[in-house]
């Protein structure tokens, strides 16, 4: 991966790089060794207890002051080397400080720098011990042992061996080594000289470069105590040649390490957090290709199930096996590496494990990383739930024909369930509440187009819910109409952030209504049209038979005056006939005029109308109080007088016995009229009312069954329902609703 | 009363509602000559061309020229002045009515059918030979 790759898949650190300071900290304020911070500025940001303590302060006097106020020059050096672009790499060094009485203390130190994502604010984090101990004990023994002090001196022993391991060569460092001179041991054999080296990997290694003719090279302590060698032994015509370089300091600085790292263990056991500190390994040309696991933490032992020993010193590779390392993984600790900084994938799906983490990869050097991971295959499965639940949801939201969505709180558009382009017929870009100007609109009563702050969605904006039905033009220029309603989305505190709303095209249903209105009216006009010519031929045949009777009555024979009175019955039921056909076309012919009307004044004019009738059958009229109601009065008092009047036709043996009642009911008034009649039987409930149904013989009774149709009708114009109730020779209850109190 | 004999024009194209209005007519019992127009050119032309009358009996659906455009006529001409005019119609259209009393008619009566309703006709016809104009 390098500087010009097209693509990375990972993110720069922003979420956990905030988690890093967190684990610093905790780290640092419970290591052993001194951890001391700078800012930017050189000025001390952080020291913990344990290193203000080697210097004798407490962490309060330090904050805020250069380094270099308290004699630590090179921290200050290193600080300030960082901005003049030298590398970043760990550097350890011993030095003498002077403490806050004024005694000394020897350190050992090493720093490193610490890099924000945006690369401005980096920090120096120096690492120090307090060594004073140690190197008294060391220059106590450099005065003791002449030994060593020749020690000292020693630099690169080397030596050669003849095929009969007899030295034939030793320079002075090597033969001090073992405290004799060159001269002394040439010519001896090693074996006879040293025979405690016998069954050592030292005589082996000899024993094999000296037998394959291969180079070897190991590590072994030396013959002279606490002395550590890096040996390589190669093999000559003549033999071998052992060169050895002392390296006892640098292992025991890598002891150092060890040591230092088993006190951070302590830290990150305890951590979330799985830790994995690792080495990169590179190839030929320098780029990383795997790396090796150099530590982890607990946590780390039981993500991977296996215990620390099985994992240290093995690669990545090995652990992927035949997965490989994820590329992401790879390219992720390239990025960090090439870049110092750290990178955080925040998800991140392990192929082995089958399972989601956030991992954060932090470059420590050159040659190492650290590398965490967090388990979040729970909030995973939790969000994928979610998903699912969504998904679910949109589906429901995909086949409905109705365009759904939400609004930000400046009404632009934020999600929809894609069918407002459908029945818009075109893109729909509405940022804010202007631009629903886009959308052309009319009210249909006004036919005044509607303005932007109009649209239910503007009024949710405003915390008011509503619906509209608004006649509209399309992107393509077609007519429809469509009902708009919008709710407000408040948030916890009552403020609104959006709104929630639907666009549903009633297009077609407007225009199939608009088709029966037009077909019904066709038909009512048809009716009054026909029912009123019809009264023309009528009236030549009522008028001349009139005339006849009138002028010619005397002359007829009793058969003659039988024939013209039949004949007249009939054209007079044919007028009947004509009259309620045209009164029932033009209840919705004539306009209603509602105005407020006392039904009590209603019901007086109705029995006056009827008082032949009520006479001629000795019938009662029972009224109680009855309300005023919101009608057409003309209208109300036919349908009073046709039920009254069926009520006093249709009675039975006893003379007709008729109560005119009120009652209220939610929202309505029911109006019943009772008699004592013949009562109707059940199974004409369904068809009582329609036009010409007639139950009797007009032998039996009048009529032309238009009556209880044209009441039916009025009664449903003016917003109520009728019904009735009744049980055969007991008589009958008509009601009938006036919707609205007053 | 005396021999005055009225003088009525009757545009009406149906000839059974022509012959029944003289009928009623004659049951007014006022002597009277009648003009019968069976359209409204015909009837203009009379006006137009100097004629009077003491009543102008008028139906509604004419053909070629309805009867509001009639009145609109006499209106213009002020005949209506002088001359009451009944417009006597099978139209109970709400309309015709209206249309009817916004000129200058004097009556506006449904053609009878039944023989009470033919009296009803001839009392407001001699009513207004009589010159008992009434305002609608």
């Amino acid at each position: 991966m390098g500087p010009g790759s097209p693509e990375n898949p990972t993110q720069e650190a922003s979420t956990s790089l905030a988690n890093a300071p967190n684990m610093f900290e905790r780290i640092a304020r419970m290591a052993d060794e001194g951890i001391w911070t700078l800012d930017a500025d050189g000025l001390t940001a952080f020291i913990n207890d344990r290193g203000a303590s080697i210097l004798g302060y407490r962490p309060e006097e330090m904050c805020g002051r250069p380094a270099a106020e308290f004699g630590f020059t090179a921290f200050q050096e290193f600080h300030d080397g960082l901005y003049e672009g030298q590398t970043h790499g760990a550097e350890r060094l011993e030095l003498k400080m002077r403490r806050r009485d004024g005694s000394s203390v020897w350190i050992s130190s090493s720093f490193l720098a610490l890099h924000s994502d945006d690369r401005q604010c980096e920090r120096s984090v120096a690492v120090f011990s307090d060594i004073t101990k140690q190197m008294d004990e060391k220059a106590q023994g450099e005065a003791r042992s002449l030994k060593e002090e020749l020690l000292d001196s020693i630099h690169d022993g080397l030596f050669a061996l003849n095929r009969d391991w007899r030295f034939i060569y030793l320079n002075e460092m090597a033969a001090g080594i073992v405290g004799k001179s060159p001269q002394e041991l040439v010519g001896r054999n090693i074996w006879e000289e040293y025979p405690e080296l016998l069954g050592t990997p030292i005589e082996f290694a000899y024993r094999s470069a000296m037998e394959s003719g291969v180079t070897e090279r190991f590590e072994a302590a030396g013959m002279i105590e606490d002395l550590w060698f890096e040996i390589s032994v190669n093999p000559t015509p003549l033999g071998i040649t052992v060169h050895s370089v002392d390296v006892t300091e640098k292992r025991n600085a890598q002891m150092a390490l060890r040591d230092s790292e088993a006190k951070y263990r302590g830290l990150f056991e305890n951590l979330h957090e799985a830790v994995f500190a690792c080495r990169y390994i590179l190839d030929e040309k320098g780029a990383v290709i795997d790396w090796k696991w150099a530590e982890i933490n607990l946590e780390a032992e039981r993500m991977l199930g296996q215990l620390r020993c099985e994992i240290i010193d093995t690669s990545a590779s090995q652990l992927n096996d035949e997965y490989g390392i994820p590329d992401v993984l790879m390219s992720s600790v390239r990025e960090a590496r090439r870049t110092g900084r750290q990178i955080s994938i925040e998800s991140y799906y392990d192929p082995l494990l089958d399972r989601h983490y956030r991992v954060g990869i932090m470059p420590m050097n050159n040659d190492a990383f650290y590398m965490m991971a967090i388990d979040i295959t729970g909030l995973k499965n939790a969000q994928s739930g979610a998903e699912d639940e969504r998904a679910r949801l949109q589906a429901i939201l995909d086949s409905t024909p109705v365009a759904v969505g939400i609004t930000d709180a400046e009404g632009g558009m934020m999600l929809e369930n894609g069918v407002l382009e459908k029945i818009w017929c075109g893109r729909l870009s509405l940022g804010c509440v202007a631009d629903y100007s886009m959308c052309r609109a009319w009210w249909p009563e006004t036919g005044e187009p509607v303005r932007p702050e109009e649209w239910p969605a503007a009024r949710a904006l405003k915390g008011e819910a509503s619906t509209a039905t608004f006649d509209i033009q399309k992107f393509d220029g077609t007519r429809g109409a469509m009902i708009v309603s919008a709710s407000p989305i408040f948030d916890k505190g009552g403020n609104v952030t959006g709104t929630a709303w639907t666009n549903q095209d009633i297009s077609e249903l407007r225009r199939a209504e608009e088709e029966l209105k037009r077909s019904n009216a066709d038909l009512q006009q048809f009716a009054y049209v026909a029912s009123h010519d019809l009264q023309e031929p009528l009236r030549m045949v009522m008028a001349y038979l009139g005339l006849l009777i009138k002028r010619h009555g005397d002359e007829f024979s009793p058969d003659a005056a039988e024939y013209v009175k039949t004949a007249m019955g009939g054209a007079e039921r044919m007028r009947q006939l004509i009259d309620d056909l045209l009164t029932y076309s033009r209840i919705e012919s004539k306009r209603t005029d509602r105005a407020l009307v006392d039904m009590n004044q209603v019901a007086s004019t109705v029995v006056s109308n009827l008082q032949v009738t009520i006479e001629d059958t000795g019938a009662r009229v029972a009224m109680g109080p009855l309300p005023m109601v919101h009608v057409d009065g003309a209208q109300m008092t036919r349908v009073l007088q046709n039920l009254i009047g069926n009520a006093i036709k249709f009675h039975g043996p006893e003379p007709p016995r008729i109560t005119i009642a009120a009652k209220r009911r939610s929202g309505e008034w029911v109006i019943s009229v009772k008699d004592n009649g013949i009562g109707i039987d059940a199974g004409h409930k369904d068809d009582l009312f329609k036009m010409f149904h007639r139950l009797h013989t007009r032998e039996e009774y009048e009529g032309t069954g238009i009556g209880l149709a044209i009441t039916k009708k009025i009664v449903e114009r003016n917003g109520g329902r009728i019904w009735f109730e009744s049980s055969p020779g007991k008589g009958s209850t008509f009601y009938f609703t006036i919707p609205g109190m007053t | 009363m005396g021999g005055k004999e009225y003088h009525i024009i009757l545009i009406e194209d149906n000839k059974g509602d022509a012959h029944l209005l003289e009928e009623i007519l004659a049951d007014t019992g006022l002597a009277h000559e009648v003009d019968w127009f069976r359209d409204g050119p015909s009837a203009m032309k009379f006006f137009s061309d100097g004629g009077a009358a003491d009543l102008i009996i008028l139906d509604l659906n004419l053909p070629g020229m309805s009867g509001h455009e009639i009145i609109s006529f006499f209106t213009q001409q002020r005949i209506c002045v002088e001359t009451p005019i009944a417009v006597v119609t099978g139209s109970t259209y709400p309309e015709d009515i209206a249309r009817a009393k916004r000129g200058c008619v004097d009556r506006y009566l449904i053609k009878p059918m039944t023989l009470k309703e033919m009296e009803d006709t001839t009392v407001a016809l001699r009513e207004m030979l009589l010159g008992e104009r009434t305002c609608n």
